[in-house]
């Protein structure tokens, strides 16, 4: 059981970390040994795996929000900015 | 890494980059030559600098307060303070980067108006161990379900200060040096409420997802 320890510890130092950088994973903004060091327990954790594919369809999904609302009005016709002229116009 | 595993394949698809995209065009040709007439006292740049900017702002604001009134009021009171301050916009930092920072601040003090429950909301980030995972469930598609409702809940249910990096980085799409800078956050400071935000959308989702099943 000893012999045991070390690695088990390892272990969770390693979930503990690849659990902190898995945005910075999915962002790109790792280093090369870093991704490679996420990747290597991710390989191992079946519990960060689940947590890092659903936080990639969590951010794709908040992604798509925005797209979806990118088709708003932006021609300078909306109630929005007619709004924001008038009270320029009055107190500007 | 291991070939042959079941989860190499999943890997190598969760290894991709999260699609960026790129910061909605306002014909920024133009805008620096609108900004600096505007700065010289031109109302008409400014303006054209309105009608370009107003929906984006406004889309931003509105996941920080109440409703839609409360939201053009911000909106307008942003402008405005942007008009008046104009002639000191250095252009350090892009133009809707400067104008977010305004309408946000906005925001938070119309929020800070409010009893403290709201300003001290909880983030709960932590997996549900016994929750299914969902990242290839049909349902995701936005148009099908109501997960985009359960998404804005979840935004909104955000303590602000974290509130504001899901809906700059994911929602609205700017880059993190430019959301940091909209927050006025070092990037390590941003990227660190950016993963807890995240943490907290996706719980959400979790629990979504338990209820579905049961």
């Amino acid at each position: 059981m000893r012999s045991l320890r070390p690695t088990k510890m390892r272990f969770m130092r390693e979930h503990r970390w690849t659990h902190s950088h898995l945005s910075a994973y999915l962002d790109s903004e790792l280093e090369q040994g870093e991704r490679e060091r996420i990747e290597e327990h991710v390989g191992l954790c079946p519990d960060c795996r689940r947590v890092l594919a659903t936080l990639r369809r969590a951010i794709s999904s908040l992604r798509a929000i925005g797209d979806a609302d990118a088709g708003r009005p932006g021609s300078g016709t909306s109630d929005v900015s007619e709004g924001v002229l008038a009270r320029l116009r009055r107190e500007g | 890494m291991a070939e042959g595993q079941p989860w190499v394949p999943l890997l190598s698809r969760l290894a991709e980059p999260v699609r960026v995209r790129s910061v909605r065009p306002t014909s920024a040709e133009e805008e620096p030559a609108l900004i600096e007439r505007a700065k010289g006292g031109d109302r008409d740049a400014f303006e054209e600098l309105v009608r370009r900017n107003a929906d984006r702002l406004y889309a931003v604001v509105i996941r920080f307060v109440a409703d839609d009134e409360e939201a053009q009021e911000v909106t307008q009171e942003a402008f405005l303070r942007a008009w008046r301050s104009i002639g000191r916009f250095q252009g350090r930092s892009q133009f809707f980067t400067w104008l977010y920072r305004i309408g946000i601040n906005e925001a938070k003090r119309r929020i800070g108006r409010r009893p403290p429950s709201e300003l001290f909301a909880s983030l709960d980030d932590d997996p549900i161990p016994e929750a299914p995972d969902w990242s290839e469930a049909p349902q995701l598609r936005l148009e099908q379900s109501d997960l985009r409702r359960v998404l804005e809940e979840s935004i909104r249910e955000l303590p602000l200060r974290y509130r504001a990096t899901i809906i700059l980085r994911d929602v609205e799409g700017l880059s993190t040096r430019e959301a940091a800078e909209v927050m006025e956050l070092s990037e390590t400071a941003f990227k660190s409420r950016l993963h807890r935000a995240r943490l907290a959308v996706r719980r959400s989702l979790d629990e979504y997802f338990l209820e579905e099943r049961q």
